[in-house]
């Protein structure tokens, strides 16, 4: 199969990337989902992954020349101006990237771009001629951008047939014949150290910015996506712009949080003696038997019997003026000025913590 | 006192005669044609919502649960207050408001009521049966019936 791809690759137009390999493992996601913004010829499925990229680079990082440096690691390549082939040592740009790169967010992990180039795995004479602009901890854009770089280039330049090869093949995984792939790399390693485009850094620069801004753009993207999972609306499929989804968690987050509050202001958890004793301060709220509780026993109740103390009677509409939670204001609009159901509902969350502003946009 | 409770939600005309009633949400009169009639009052259907997702209860549906002063809707309460497992198949879990499989002690997904053996998912009326706490169809189960196994339960 792969060989098959290969001889597709003279086939195809300069400015599209050869078909790309099918992979067997699911790194090379990433590249087809760059690629797909450009070209629909991709076979695969969109794997969503966010594997630790590339882990098998342990040889010294290959740069390019000063420009390609300089794009992929604006921190220290920036103070490099060495126009030549340079060998790195990983572990000087490691440190200083991966520290951030390793603090994502817990639950939600901000997804790698997608590994173009193949997988540094193999021996390091290989390595060291691939183009590789970035080492473990952020490697993957720069790689992207390399990618990206060749169609780009391959457009501009217009070199013989070799240009067309330069399509980057996405898979990484599978030990494939490294040759055309190097072999393309050479190519533009000395297209790119050609005077035409050794003194045309911008070009270079300019293309490294774009595909990496669009994979932050895509981090960014699925983020929200996920978080907009979370925001319960009606209906629960609606469409919500990136600003409503941030202030509709704003909301959700203070109304979870005072719901605690008030809970657990009335009584701790757990508490299910079932006598409906009323523990600490409970503001508020008469504290009268608990049999409305009792009597409407349901799963869900049950389980938070230490809750339900009497105290959170308090919760009884008519004490409240039946005043729904003042969180129900319209989304990402100033809340017209809520006089009177506000303070009446607040009356039983005199305890709670002091309404956040900025559930009150 | 309420406490927790299913309250119906009703639509009712606005009255010609009769002093105009005063919405709750709001406590402004109720001009409208129509009206919310819930918790023994009444309020302007724009008013009732849901406090977690602001729907408009008088368009979900008839009920409306209450609780710690909150008025929410079905899946809200639910959403909130519900009570949540795992998944026997995916080991992942439940919202409480989402619709579940029971097979005797274990609860599933919806989607993840299948064949564990063939992935198809069950039509109504379909026999199923757990063997080893796993879900198979008969054609599975058959199968490996038929090799001689003994330990297994059939539904």
């Amino acid at each position: 199969m792969e060989k098959m791809k290969l001889d597709l690759c003279p086939g195809s137009s300069g400015a599209k990337s050869c078909i790309p390999l099918k992979q067997d493992s699911i790194r090379e996601n990433g590249c087809q989902d760059l690629e797909d913004s450009k070209e629909g010829n991709f076979t695969g499925e969109r794997v969503k992954t966010d594997d630790a990229p590339l882990r098998n680079t342990r040889n010294g990082t290959i740069i390019l020349n000063g420009v390609a440096k300089e794009t992929a690691y604006d921190a220290l390549d920036l103070k490099r101006e060495v126009p030549v082939i340079e060998l790195l040592r990983r572990d000087d740009i490691k440190t200083g990237q991966q520290r951030t790169d390793s603090q994502t967010v817990p639950i939600t992990e901000l997804r790698r771009p997608p590994v173009p180039l193949p997988l540094p795995h193999r021996d390091a004479l290989i390595d060291a001629r691939m183009v590789q602009l970035s080492p473990n901890a952020f490697p993957l854009p720069a790689r992207a951008m390399l990618y990206n770089l060749a169609q780009p280039l391959a457009a501009i330049n217009s070199l013989g047939g070799e240009s067309e090869q330069y399509g980057m093949y996405p898979s990484n995984r599978v030990k494939r014949r490294p040759a055309p792939y190097e072999v393309e790399l050479d190519e533009g390693r000395r297209i790119l150290d050609l005077s035409k485009y050794a003194g045309q850094p911008k070009i270079v620069r300019r293309i490294f910015t774009n595909s990496r801004e669009r994979w932050r753009q895509q981090n960014v993207n699925g983020a929200f996506s996920e978080l907009r999972k979370l925001i319960p609306t009606h209906p629960p499929d609606k469409k919500l712009s990136k600003n409503e989804i941030l202030r509709l968690a704003m909301k959700y987050i203070s109304f979870l949080s005072n719901l605690l509050d008030d809970q657990d202001g009335g009584a701790p958890v757990g508490v299910g003696d079932g006598t409906g004793l009323l523990v600490g301060g409970r503001e508020g709220g008469p504290q009268g038997p608990r049999q409305d509780g009792v009597g409407l026993a349901r799963e869900d109740d049950l389980l938070l019997q230490g809750t339900l103390s009497p105290g959170s009677s308090c919760g009884s509409l008519p004490d409240g003026d039946g005043s729904p939670e003042s969180f129900t204001e319209d989304q990402d609009s100033p809340p017209a000025p809520r006089t009177v159901p506000v303070p009446r509902g607040r009356d039983l969350r005199r305890n709670a913590r002091p309404q956040d502003g900025g559930s009150q946009r | 006192m309420v406490f927790d409770k299913e309250e119906s939600v009703s639509l009712v005309p606005l009255q010609s005669k009769g002093k105009p009633r005063v919405c709750a949400g709001c406590n402004r009169r109720i001009m409208d044609r129509f009206m919310l009639e819930a918790l023994d009052r009444y309020w302007h259907e724009d008013c009732l919502k849901c406090a977690c997702c602001d729907c408009r209860l008088g368009d979900v549906g008839s009920t409306l649960y209450t609780r710690a002063n909150l008025i929410l809707c079905h899946k809200d309460y639910l959403r909130l207050f519900g009570m949540t497992g795992n998944c026997a198949a995916c080991s992942k879990v439940i919202p409480a408001f989402e619709m579940v499989m029971r097979a005797r002690e274990n609860v599933y997904h919806l989607d993840c009521f299948a064949c564990q053996l063939c992935s198809q998912r069950f039509c109504v009326g379909d026999k199923f049966f757990l063997k080893n706490n796993m879900i198979l169809c008969q054609l599975d189960y058959e199968g490996g019936h038929q090799n001689g196994n003994s330990a297994d339960q059939a539904l």
